[in-house]
């Protein structure tokens, strides 16, 4: 069953007295008339008429320009609200500034208390958000579109079964079944006024008639509206696997409420995931607000879970601050956009304690992750390389368990000066260990040394600047005071360097500090 | 190593040799991975530059373990050929593993059973491991007890950073396992520069580009040859190792020189010696291929060739050849043969049918085919019909057995085409790019490009 809802955009801040129309260029450069307030409509202007005429039919018409564009935007905007009726909510571009909305409530209406009273509150919330809406319920979008629009009941909105809806349609003119102005013509010519009028003919004989220019006959959309021919409509946010949503009569307008709320529906949302074995890996919560916008606020897991505890700390974290209430927010949905297998319980095979430290690791970096963003939280990864520099880069945490580093003799220092910082040092030649340095002004006296460790350069890698990147000897020293340090001299004396006064001569550098 | 340790070395041996001399070394020991492939070219490199040659082969087992082996003398190298060549063909006739079918070429499974088994003779040194610990000890005392000759540690610096402490610890480790140590410098090229093709090397063996091979590849240049002034450096305090190397060289005083054909004993009949047989059988030969009797210019020529025969002790070859001829005629279905090539120049290789070009009809030279003057011996090609060759080879092993005959295979090596398409791949090329290169190059190789 669908719904659908023609909008004409919201009013002006102008006085709904004045006759106000919005223009668009056509492909000629003449300002047409695109849509209409209902008192230019009172006064006997139509769209499609030029600005010309209607103002001189109405001299104190207002103009503004149209803006097609902002409009899409907002129609897409009111459909992503409406997600709080339907998980299947389209877009209706099809129509001559008249936007609509296809909602597709198939077996969800008993949770509004019923066709009438959803079709009631749809109205209702929209009129409150700015825009007024027709509305009708029926078996097909194409009825429905038939009937919003010319149906009667001009302010309850039609409700169509399958039994009912060829009557319903049979009093609406033709042009209710969405054909283009040809086929509209022509079939006027053949004195086929009303729906009605199209059930007794012969089928072949219409298909062959009445074919418009992308070969969507007339039979077609009757079809299309009786039920015989399914239509395929595009969700404008594609339905999410798993969600769990709750209205309330009065607006929540404070974080403390959203969060009590959000406990339950996490509560509604883990019982399915529980049932289908699943789990969940992200999360958002949108807010409905009662002027017509949404707010959301996603969450990310590096593991799948279905934990309403965690879901709720994870939002916490996140920031329930984040959503934007206006003046307060009466729906809000929970879904869960990615799933994921999950049995009941893991760690079997290994120690509780060791099981526990790892689900408790998981969690903390989801938890540092959902409050500072995904790329704010590293872990490093080691890569095989022999430069030290190298050797190592940091990778966003979420999801990576840690693994063990390359050099496992602890030969190396745990942190690296980045840059390395120059060093002044006294050594035996050509590749004796530093006996004396000094190192951010302070000299030191070199006790015990161990090296050279060599490391020649990855002549693979193309150089940043045309400077020879020379081969580093790299010497752990104690000095006399206990201190440990790792320094390198970047250059070989005999191989790299001559003496020769244009070359660089070989310099020293401090790479870290051992413990 | 040189770049006979297949895709390890980086160095031909005669670049090897040349490097030493200049560095000022006296010696050079050349141990390739289970092979003596590359020792004739490490001679002639070594000559040149009046350099003395140490021949050696570095065993890999196939628990992991390795050893490098000199030997003393002619013998001790024999037995090294032998105990090679069990290794390589252990690998065709018994799989490691009950599942396991394929076989490497080149295979080569050796223990250290085995080994020592026909290690009399030999001088072993036993690499050390970047960690030697009480395990390697162990291994190191037990092989030095049970090995037959000396035995000695062999130390090389890794530039790790830490070579100073672990070179004392090796020399504490000698001492307590009566293996004394040794300085060597685990060279794998002959120059610093050479770094980067062993890297290349390296990639095309492990199957990877450069960019992904990391840590397989060495972390520095050093292993190069080094002059003696700085091996003294990185091994002060332990000179008595170095001079060891010294003692090693002195006493493996095999040359490839001693090498000499030695042709297998074709078996005569009694009374007969082998050149007097060859006499017999190519008079015998003459008479029937010239029935109305042998012409006076041919009969100088006969004899002019046993005695060069006689001089240079070539008759068993020739019978050698005989026999393999008049077995494949004498089949119930003769299988077709010929000799070729400079043979055709022998008169003797005539009348023993073994060619077929008429020295009446013809002007021979034996000069060309063999000669007090030139030092090699000669070369008889003989074309068999190749359907049936076979046969012919299943006869030979059949009469010598089969750990006593072999064909010979010659090694492969990269041509600039070839070449160009493993670098280009190491270094993430793409195939299109560098067959353009390749095809670039004229020609199939040699010393161009």
């Amino acid at each position: 069953m669908r719904a659908r809802r023609p909008a004409s955009p919201p009013d002006p801040a102008l006085d709904p007295q004045t006759p106000f129309a919005l223009v668009l260029k056509n492909s000629r450069g003449a300002a047409i008339l695109h849509a209409l307030n209902p008192a230019a409509r009172r006064a006997g202007l139509r769209r499609g008429q030029t600005q010309a005429d209607a103002r001189a039919m109405i001299p104190h018409l207002i103009c503004k320009p149209a803006d097609p564009e902002a409009d899409a935007r907002a129609l897409t905007a009111l459909a992503v609200w409406a997600g709080r009726w339907s998980p299947s909510v389209s877009l209706d571009p099809a129509s001559d500034g008249l936007e609509g909305l296809f909602l597709d409530v198939t077996g969800a209406t008993h949770l509004f208390g019923g066709e009438a009273a959803l079709l009631a509150q749809i109205r209702d919330r929209l009129a409150e958000a700015g825009a007024r809406a027709r509305v009708a319920v029926a078996p097909t979008p194409g009825a429905a579109w038939a009937l919003a629009r010319w149906g009667e009941a001009g302010g309850e909105g039609v409700i169509a079964d399958e039994e009912t809806v060829r009557d319903h349609l049979a009093p609406l003119p033709v042009e209710a079944l969405r054909i283009d102005q040809r086929t509209l013509a022509q079939a006027r010519r053949f004195g086929l006024k009303r729906i009605g009028d199209l059930y007794p003919m012969p089928r072949a004989g219409l298909a062959r008639r009445f074919r418009d220019g992308a070969g969507v006959g007339l039979v077609q959309r009757l079809d299309q509206a009786l039920g015989f021919t399914g239509e395929a409509l595009t969700p404008v946010r594609p339905p999410p696997k798993y969600r769990a949503w709750r209205t309330w009569m009065e607006p929540v307008e404070d974080i403390e409420g959203v969060a009590a709320r959000l406990s339950e529906l996490a509560a509604d949302l883990s019982a399915p995931l529980l049932r289908d074995g699943q789990g969940a890996k992200a999360l958002t919560l949108t807010g409905f607000r009662s002027d017509g916008g949404t707010s959301g606020l996603s969450v990310r897991m590096g593991r799948a879970g279905r934990d309403a505890g965690i879901w709720l700390r994870l939002f916490r974290e996140a920031g329930l601050g984040r959503l934007e209430l206006g003046l307060g927010l009466d729906a809000l949905m929970l879904t869960a956009d990615e799933v994921e297998p999950m049995t009941a319980l893991q760690g079997v095979l290994e120690s509780e304690a060791g099981t526990k430290q790892a689900e408790s690791l998981a969690a903390l970096i989801d938890r540092l992750t959902a409050r500072l963003g995904e790329d704010r939280v590293l872990t490093p990864e080691p890569v095989d390389s022999w430069v030290p520099e190298r050797a190592e880069r940091w990778r966003p945490a979420l999801g990576r368990s840690p693994t063990a580093a390359n050099d496992d003799t602890g030969r190396r220092p745990l942190l690296l000066l980045d840059p390395p910082e120059p060093v002044e040092a006294i050594a035996e030649l050509p590749d004796g260990a530093p006996a004396r340095f000094t190192w951010r002004r302070l000299s030191r006296r070199v006790t015990r040394a161990d090296g050279p460790e060599r490391l020649s350069p990855e002549w693979w890698r193309p150089r940043p600047d045309d400077r020879q990147v020379r081969t580093r000897d790299y010497y752990r020293v104690e000095d006399d005071e206990g201190g440990r340090y790792w320094l390198f001299r970047e250059g070989l004396y005999g191989r790299e360097y001559s003496g020769d006064p244009d070359e660089r001569a070989p310099s020293w550098w401090m790479h870290g500090v051992l413990p | 190593m040189t770049n006979f340790s297949f895709l390890e070395g980086a160095s031909h041996p005669a670049e090897l040799m040349h490097q030493a001399k200049s560095l000022g070394l006296a010696a050079v020991g050349v141990a390739d991975r289970n092979t003596l492939a590359g020792m004739v070219r490490a001679l002639m490199g070594a000559e040149a530059v009046d350099l003395t040659l140490v021949v050696g082969s570095r065993l890999g087992f196939t628990d992991g373990t390795e050893l490098i082996v000199f030997p003393r003398d002619r013998a001790a190298y024999g037995r090294l050929c032998r105990l090679l060549s069990l290794g390589k063909s252990e690998a065709f006739s018994s799989p490691l593993r009950e599942e396991e079918t394929r076989i490497e070429k080149a295979e080569t499974r050796l223990t250290f059973e085995q080994a020592l088994a026909l290690g009399e003779g030999m001088i072993a040194l036993v690499p050390a491991p970047e960690r030697p610990d009480a395990a390697f000890e162990a291994r190191l005392a037990a092989w030095r007890r049970r090995w037959p000759d000396d035995l000695y540690l062999a130390a090389a610096p890794l530039w790790r950073g830490d070579d100073r402490a672990r070179i004392n610890r090796l020399a504490a480790m000698a001492q307590r396992t009566g293996a004394p140590m040794i300085a060597t410098n685990a060279v794998l090229y002959h120059h610093p520069g050479r770094r980067t093709l062993q890297d290349v090397l390296t990639c095309i063996r492990e199957g990877t580009t450069i960019d992904r091979a990391g840590r397989r590849l060495q972390a520095n240049a050093e292993r190069h040859l080094k002059p003696p002034a700085q091996m003294a450096r990185l091994f002060r305090g332990h000179e008595a190792a170095l001079a060891r190397t010294m003692t090693v060289a002195r006493a493996c005083t095999f040359s490839l020189r001693e090498l000499s054909y030695q042709y297998p004993d074709e078996p005569v009949p009694a009374g007969y010696s082998a050149q007097g047989w060859l006499a017999r059988l190519t008079l015998k030969g003459a008479r029937s291929r010239w029935p109305g009797g042998v012409p006076k210019a041919i009969r100088a020529i006969i004899l002019k060739e046993l005695r060069l025969v006689r001089e240079l002790r070539y008759a068993p070859y020739f019978l050698t050849v005989h026999d393999i001829v008049s077995w494949a005629r004498s089949r119930p279905d003769p299988i077709l043969c010929q000799g070729r090539g400079s043979a055709a120049n022998s008169v003797i290789c005539f009348c023993l049918g073994i060619t077929n070009v008429d020295p009446t009809r013809q002007e021979v030279l034996i000069e060309r085919f063999i000669s007090a003057n030139r030092s090699e011996p000669p070369d008889i090609d003989v074309d068999f019909e190749h359907e049936r060759r076979e046969q012919v080879m299943q006869y030979v092993y059949q009469r010598y057995g089969r750990d006593r005959a072999g064909i010979v295979a010659t090694i492969i090596h990269y041509r600039p085409r070839s070449a160009i398409r493993d670098v280009g791949k190491v270094l993430g090329l793409t195939e299109d790019v560098t067959a353009r290169m390749a095809d670039t190059v004229w020609g199939s190789g040699g010393a161009g490009a």
